[in-house]
């Protein structure tokens, strides 16, 4: 159901790619549709009440999945610059660090790691 | 005066020059005596010494080191910059790729319903999401909910009106001082451009609506300011508003953090760049246009060329004199 529904919501967009010839004729002589795309989308709304039923059925908050993702990406990939975090977190929050000292530049570098190991495993989850 | 006394001029120098020249290039070590100071070796020493007295005194006015030297840079820190975000592998970004619709169409949903509360979209006009994420009924049903205000009337006077396709997105503050005073003093942007207007574009936008975390140790926000470190400075007056199950997508996606904040920022990629799925076309449609081209060109240059690299040039010598000359 969730399929078709994004089908008909991108087929405004589908129908105006006719034929090659005619679109590059179009690009040289640029023609206008008013009103041609609408009989199609006639059956576009009828489609659109009937998700409601399954959102009845998983009522349970979505889980997202990111977070865990990150997490394995924390303790894998990037456990380095976490330990060196980690370290700065502690040696400044005990106050041995100078004056002004913070910790952003260490959390900068897990996060570019962070980041970089997750973005394609979390994207593959996303519709 | 000068033009015409110069060739006499180089002459002349030219010949006080020559005795200079033989006396350098003699064999004889004695020291000539019109020897020039400035080729004496004392000339060198104290022109050295002046030379690296000069840096060590301008070292001890303004700090040591060659970098003194050099006009003044203040690298910012890390943290001044923001974290510089990560490319995602958004569905659009490839060179013939379009924006992902369904997307869209979620993205608006998530505007609507959230982002909308304090950001205005000034530049898109409820026209503009027919035939790219709503049929035309459904846009003229949403604009129909908001009232605006129209006239002046046969009367002179202003007068409400539901909304009609043509108009542009209501703004959720009339003027810049209510947004102000209704953010605590910060003023939430238009996003209409947002995704060109900010480095790092729609990889920003979602990094930054996903990116909120506790800040690290050492960093002091200000009042009311909230840590996030993909933005410039780290203390960001919005606070997170994505979370879990916020809105509830009428096509059964799951509206988890990541995904709304994914489809919110397409939503605002297509807002900023709504020519962007037509601009690929176009730029397909080129390529094969100067394809096609060069393959005529080539094919038409190696058919007039066909008699002339085909023709053989034979060369007849004529044949010997039968009578020699005698």
């Amino acid at each position: 159901m969730a399929i078709e529904n994004q089908q008909t919501a991108a087929a405004p967009a589908q129908q105006e790619s006719t034929s090659f010839f005619s679109s590059v004729m179009e690009f040289f002589v640029p023609t206008a549709h008013a009103e041609a795309p609408e009989e199609s989308e006639e059956p576009a709304e009828e489609g659109g009440d009937e998700p409601a039923e399954e959102e009845e059925e998983e009522e349970e908050e979505p889980e997202d999945p990111a977070p865990a993702i990150r997490e394995e990406c924390e303790q894998k990939q990037c456990a380095e610059h976490v330990h060196h975090f980690k370290h700065c977190q502690e040696k400044v929050e005990a106050g041995n660090g100078f004056p002004g000292e913070d910790c952003v530049e260490e959390f900068f570098h897990v996060l570019h790691c962070v980041d970089a190991c997750a973005a394609p495993k979390v994207f593959k989850k996303l519709a | 005066m000068i033009s015409s006394a110069f060739p006499r001029l180089v002459s002349r120098a030219g010949a006080r020059a020559q005795p200079f020249a033989k006396a350098r290039f003699s064999s004889s070590s004695s020291p000539n005596p019109s020897t020039p100071f400035f080729a004496s070796k004392t000339a060198v020493a104290s022109s050295t010494l002046l030379a690296a007295g000069s840096l060590a005194w301008y070292n001890h006015l303004y700090g040591a080191g060659f970098g003194s030297l050099l006009p003044e840079a203040s690298a910012n820190s890390a943290a001044e910059n923001g974290m510089h975000p990560t490319t995602l592998p958004f569905e659009h970004y490839g060179p013939f790729e379009t924006f992902n619709h369904a997307s869209i169409r979620r993205g608006y949903q998530v505007y609507r319903e959230v982002c909308s509360a304090c950001h205005s979209l000034d530049r898109i006009a409820w026209r503009n999401l027919v035939g790219v994420s709503h049929t035309v009924d459904e846009v003229k049903a949403m604009a129909e909910e908001v009232e605006y205000t129209d006239g002046p009337n046969d009367e002179g006077e202003m007068f409400q009106r539901p909304g009609k396709l043509a108009d542009y997105m209501p703004a959720p503050y009339p003027n810049e001082e209510a947004a102000r005073a209704g953010n605590g003093g910060g003023l939430p942007p238009d996003l209409s451009l947002i995704v060109k207007a900010r480095h790092g574009g729609a990889d920003y936008i979602y990094s930054l609506l996903t990116g909120y975390c506790d800040p690290p140790a050492g960093v002091k926000l200000a009042e009311g300011m909230n840590y996030n470190p993909y933005f410039p400075g780290g203390g960001i007056a919005m606070a997170r508003v994505l979370f879990d199950g916020l809105v509830e997508y009428e096509d059964g996606t799951p509206a988890t953090t990541s995904q709304m904040a994914k489809d919110v920022t397409v939503f605002l990629n297509w807002a900023a760049e709504p020519e962007h799925d037509q601009r690929k076309k176009m730029g397909l449609q080129a390529l094969i246009i100067l394809s096609t081209l060069t393959a005529i060109s080539v094919y038409v240059k190696r058919f007039k060329w066909t008699y002339l690299k085909n023709r053989k040039i034979v060369y007849d010598p004529p044949k010997p004199a039968r009578h020699g000359p005698l």
